[in-house]
């Protein structure tokens, strides 16, 4: 979750002025600067044993077939058994689904910081923020297991559906047709307090001239939400919308716990996939293959997110 | 700033609407916990009498104190250390020039795309090599080195956005890195910190996958294994229990709601995370 | 700073004297959470009773013994991750499983030269005569070679099922009907109580229930195919198993295919079952109430270890009964000529169930001896039936009859389905059915059962996916196709 425009600064090398100089001048700047190198030390050094060094433990075992203990050399073999997998577009399909409703349902959050923010009453903007943020006491497992029965057959969902005049006798989770959906649905009405709040502030750090200028054009409500406040928070929308490609790219923790997938192959994504292949078959090098191809694709559409960002902004 | 107070009205409605359904799941938490399996079975969503406090119990004496202890010292060390690492990381992203700063502040942001269960099988090896296992090591280290992208990142926006007279003033006064670090920007960005370290402390406090796989012992499990363990009998599994020990498991994180709260939402609402 | 090096320093002395500790104490990986066990109010009989019977041996030969509970949620995973990095404590006490054993048997103690020496717990003249069957028969459920002993562990010395279907006598009695003898008896059964808006069966079909229902049905209509495959490799001691590498040679020869009219009719077969009898949510149902015993449904599949746990529950409030998978007949599918038979229970019973290995990495701990006296004390005869009295089934003989046994008939009722028919040796013939992890076949029964696809698509997908893993198993597992059979005569 990232200031990622400043990284592209970084990546280009705009702020790097040493960039030219010769080797000998390069020595003496890494020499002048030891201290932040020792600084930096911890960090990096742990994200290379902890982090990089079993990443590419994966890496090399991706082209092996590999049960953690015996690797012998495939070659390509996972990756090409996992692009003939002929579920493999209904699980992207499914995963595709679920990245534009999560981009969708960015909306939730961003509604509910707007209301708040345009509440006159800073005690009330207050006591909603809190009331936002109170959820995250509870531990994230038992959601999974409210959820499951709020979606069965006799469960929360119906109770209210038939409260309401409606004979529903859909098992949400157990219809090839509406498995997605509930997945989907789950934790309605999507309003997580991290979301909520880096919108809101947002819509704080909008000078107050902006607005009494806009008021003075007359503009109504809508058009000083759209053509004001909104392009306000783009900075923020655009965070959000890396960190849920990231996030949504990976996950199958849903899948997994809700529906397993199924029913058939109805809520299957890649990622459960590289989870079944860890934990059922132990073909690490098959899952690791998976693994790096997912990194692939969330490094696609960052790099893509990028460069439309850049252009948007010349 | 000028609202019509039907609009007012309208917010309000909606508000409540829509933040009460998100905080009756959390009620349905502890309504549940307080019922018997056969009041679960008949009227599952609204509170009923007795409250059947067995489950609680039940679930206290499944040796919850020893787990929330041990997830208290896990929570605390993790925090405490990926913060303070990550302070010092984004203070020297955030304000030095120096050859390389590209490449590595690069390794930290290529982090954020790595799944990971793809590291966890070489990990475990790793920390098994290192004798770790079976000590609470095993899960702080991997916790506070190399899992601090995402609080880098943030922080280090942060610490940009603070004038640098303030530190050319304290630079012409001598003042070393010590004294910029932790006299004038930590300082000015308590509020930012505080909401890491609750998200952080929220992370370790959930935990689940990894902390059972290298802590064997029991004496040395966290609670969101004894959660696990509260679920993992045979025969047929008792909610009300598992919503009770759910109930308890999230007290240090109510505490840490009624104390922490307003520096988490000011830290959030300073608008360090943005494009 | 300096609290925390202080800290640090107090922590590695804990760990240090962990270690130093640890030579007097023989370390057990224990299936489910012992605190349950200690206390005595644990839902699991079988399990609580070994865990005393440990203490027992424990305070006899003043060991320590430290217990490691493994909760059940993902512990193959853990117990396969800690095999291969050899981070296993010294005994293991779990359910042996094929899912991480194929390939890490060199990881164990091969417990098979012990077996013709004497028990010096027991009163026989080797170990292996302790065990009220032999042991081995149930070990091939896992693949392991034929006559080498990897487990060892504690058994219900009787002619037992694990597995029955669980009924409500008072709604059977209500609705006029009878105990169903055969599978078609069982379908009309279910159609009379559907007639009366009553749900027949449950089933999870995101749990293992599935798989408890369906393998008795897969494993009896592939006995051609397991007799083709068997003839095929030159076993001829049946009962065995058929291995992974006999499968991938199945798949690759079509002896095992997607078209053949056994697995098809296995699928029509299952789907009769899911129509007529199972719960109309079975695909996701709610796993948090059990449906039998809150009367949603007339009938269950579970094992002996829940005639404990009704008989005690404060919430069964009608009389149950049980009886056994009935087996499926001409009556029902044309393509059941060969004698089926049951595949639950039987002679392994309890040997497969509550089981111990002993990592190889005991031996180079030098706990080996200390390791292997404690599954001797665990599996003699004496010690067996101490453990099998604290079990909810009586021990019987397997010369003598459950009513000679127990004489109230309302028990006889519940333990019906336990020993009847009674077993014999000929125990159906293990590892035969789908052999991909993940269940494909499963999964696509799901599809096909709630009308997506057709028994054809079903046969076609299915044979897509085996080929599939026929081809990635060959070379995960590097067997040589050249030593393989002849593909068979068509």
């Amino acid at each position: 979750m990232s200031n990622f425009s400043v990284a592209q600064a970084d990546l280009d090398g705009k702020d790097v002025p040493a960039r030219s100089a010769s080797r000998s001048s390069l020595l003496r700047a890494i020499w002048k600067n030891r201290i932040l190198y020792l600084l930096l030390s911890p960090t990096i050094i742990g994200m290379i044993v902890f982090q990089y060094y079993p990443a590419l433990t994966a890496f090399w075992g991706s082209f092996h077939s590999w049960d953690g203990r015996r690797a012998r050399f495939v070659g390509l073999f996972n990756y090409e058994f996992f692009l003939e997998d002929p579920r493999l577009l209904q699980s992207w399909v499914n995963i595709f689904l679920l990245l534009i409703f999560n981009l969708a349902s960015l909306a939730m959050p961003l509604l509910i910081a707007y209301l708040i923010y345009r509440l006159p009453n800073a005690a009330h903007r207050y006591w909603y923020r809190v009331l936002v943020v109170l959820p995250i006491i509870a531990p994230g497992f038992v959601f999974i297991v409210l959820w499951r029965w709020l979606f069965s057959l006799d469960g929360g969902i119906n109770i209210i559906l038939r409260a309401l005049g409606v004979d529903s006798q859909v098992v949400w989770l157990g219809n090839a047709d509406t498995a997605l959906g509930s997945i989907m649905f789950m934790g309605f009405p999507w309003i997580e307090a991290f979301t909520v709040l880096i919108f809101l502030a947002g819509f704080i750090a909008i000078p107050s001239e902006m607005l009494d200028a806009a008021a003075v054009d007359g503009a109504t409500g809508w058009q000083r939400f759209f053509r004001i406040e909104l392009p306000q928070v783009q900075g923020q929308l655009k965070v959000l919308v890396i960190l849920t490609f990231i996030g949504t790219v990976q996950d199958f923790g849903r899948a997994l716990f809700m529906t397993r997938g199924g029913p058939g192959y109805a809520t299957m994504v890649p990622g459960l996939r590289m989870y079944n292949a860890f934990t059922q078959e132990n073909a690490y090098g098959y899952a690791s293959a998976i693994g790096v191809i997912l990194f692939i694709v969330i490094l696609v559409l960052t790099l893509i997110n990028q460069r439309l960002i850049r252009s948007t902004e010349q | 700033m000028h609202t019509s107070r039907i609009f007012t009205y309208i917010s309000h409605g909606l508000l409540l609407i829509l933040i009460g359904i998100a905080l009756f799941q959390v009620a349905l938490l502890f309504i549940m916990s307080g019922k018997s399996p056969a009041e679960i079975a008949t009227n599952p969503m609204l509170p009923s009498l007795p409250i059947e406090w067995e489950n609680y119990v039940t679930a206290w004496n499944m040796g919850i104190r020893g787990y929330l202890t041990n997830s208290i010292i896990l929570s605390v060390s993790i925090v405490f250390g990926d913060i303070l690492l990550s302070v010092i990381a984004a203070y020297v992203f955030a304000r030095y020039q120096f050859p390389g700063k590209r490449l590595l502040f690069g390794l930290v942001l290529a982090l954020m795309m790595v799944p990971g269960i793809l590291t966890l099988v070489p990990r475990y090896l790793l920390i098994r090599d290192l004798r770790l296992l079976d000590t609470l090591w095993a899960v702080i280290l991997p916790s506070v080195l190399g899992s601090n992208a995402f609080q880098i990142i943030v922080l280090r926006t942060f610490f940009q956005s603070l004038p640098e007279e303030l530190f050319e003033a304290a630079r012409i006064d001598g003042a070393g890195h010590r004294v910029l670090l932790f006299n004038i920007t930590l300082p000015l960005s308590t509020a930012i910190i505080s909401s890491m370290a609750i998200l952080r402390f929220n992370g370790a406090w959930n935990d689940l996958i990894w902390p059972l796989l290298v802590l064997n012992r029991d004496e040395l499990r966290p609670i969101s294994v004894g959660l696990v363990m509260l679920s993992s009998g045979a025969g047929a599994p008792e909610i009300g229990v598992q919503m009770a020990g759910s109930v308890i498991a999230s007290i240090p994180m109510i505490v840490i709601f009624i104390v922490g709260m307003r520096s988490f939402i000011d830290g959030l609402s300073v608008g360090a995370i943005k494009l | 700073m300096r609290k925390l090096a202080f800290l640090t320093c107090l922590m590695l002395l804990v760990v240090s004297f962990g270690v130093a500790s640890a030579q007097e104490t023989l370390t057990i990986s224990f299936w489910g959470n012992v605190q349950e066990y200690a206390e005595g109010n644990s839902d699991n009989a079988a399990w609580e009773a070994s865990y005393n019977l440990i203490n027992q041996w424990a305070e006899e030969k003043g060991v320590a013994v430290e217990f490691i509970s493994q909760p059940i949620d993902g512990i193959y995973d853990r117990i396969r991750t800690q095999l291969i990095s050899g981070t296993l404590p010294d005994v293991v006490a779990m359910y042996p499983s094929n899912s991480f054993l194929t390939g890490n048997l060199d990881l164990l103690v091969n417990l098979t030269p012990y077996m013709s020496q004497p028990n010096p717990y027991g009163s026989f003249d080797t170990w292996s005569e302790e065990f009220w069957y032999d042991q081995s028969v149930g070990l091939r459920d896992t693949a392991i070679p034929a006559g080498e002993v990897y487990f060892v562990g504690n058994s219900l010395p009787s002619n037992i099922g694990q597995l029955v279907i669980f009924y409500n006598t008072e709604v059977f009695a209500e609705a006029g009907l009878e105990r169903p003898d055969t599978f078609a008896d069982l379908l009309t059964t279910c159609d009379a109580l559907n007639a009366q808006g009553i749900t027949p069966m449950f089933n999870d079909g995101t749990g293992p229930f599935f798989g408890w229902y369906t393998l008795p049905i897969v494993e009896g209509l592939y006995a051609p195919i397991t007799t083709q495959i068997l003839s095929a490799w030159g076993v001829e001691d049946a009962p065995f198993a058929v291995t992974g590498e006999m499968l991938a040679w199945a798949v690759q020869n079509g002896v095992l295919s997607g078209s053949n009219e056994y697995v098809l009719e296995s699928a029509r077969i299952m789907n009769e079952l899911a129509t007529r009898c199972w719960n109309t949510d079975w695909q996701a149902p709610d796993t948090s109430v059990d449906y039998f015993l809150t009367n949603r449904t007339a009938m269950t599949i579970n094992g002996f270890w829940m005639l404990g746990l009704y008989g005690n529950s404060e919430d069964m409030n009608f009389d149950f009964g049980t009886f056994a998978f009935p087996l499926i007949t001409e009556e029902s599918t044309p393509l059941a000529t060969l004698p089926f038979v049951r595949r639950w229970g039987g002679v392994e019973g309890g040997e497969i169930g509550n089981s111990y290995m002993i990592p190889a990495t005991t031996e180079a701990n030098g706990k080996l001896d200390l390791a292997i006296d404690l599954l001797q004390y665990l599996t003699a005869r004496t010690t067996n039936d101490a453990w099998c009295a604290t079990q909810p089934m009586p021990c019987i003989p397997k010369d003598q009859s459950v009513d000679e046994v127990v004489t109230d008939p309302v028990q006889q009722t519940q333990l019906f389905g336990f020993y009847n028919p009674t077993m014999s040796n000929d125990t159906a013939i293990r590892g035969i059915g789908d052999p991909t992890p993940d269940g494909v076949f499963n999964r696509l029964f799901m599809t096909y059962n709630s009308g997506t696809i057709t028994l054809e698509e079903l046969g076609e997908q299915v044979q897509t996916e085996w080929e599939r893993w026929a081809e990635r198993a060959i070379i995960d597992n590097g067997w040589d196709t050249s030593t393989w059979p002849a593909a068979p005569a068509s």
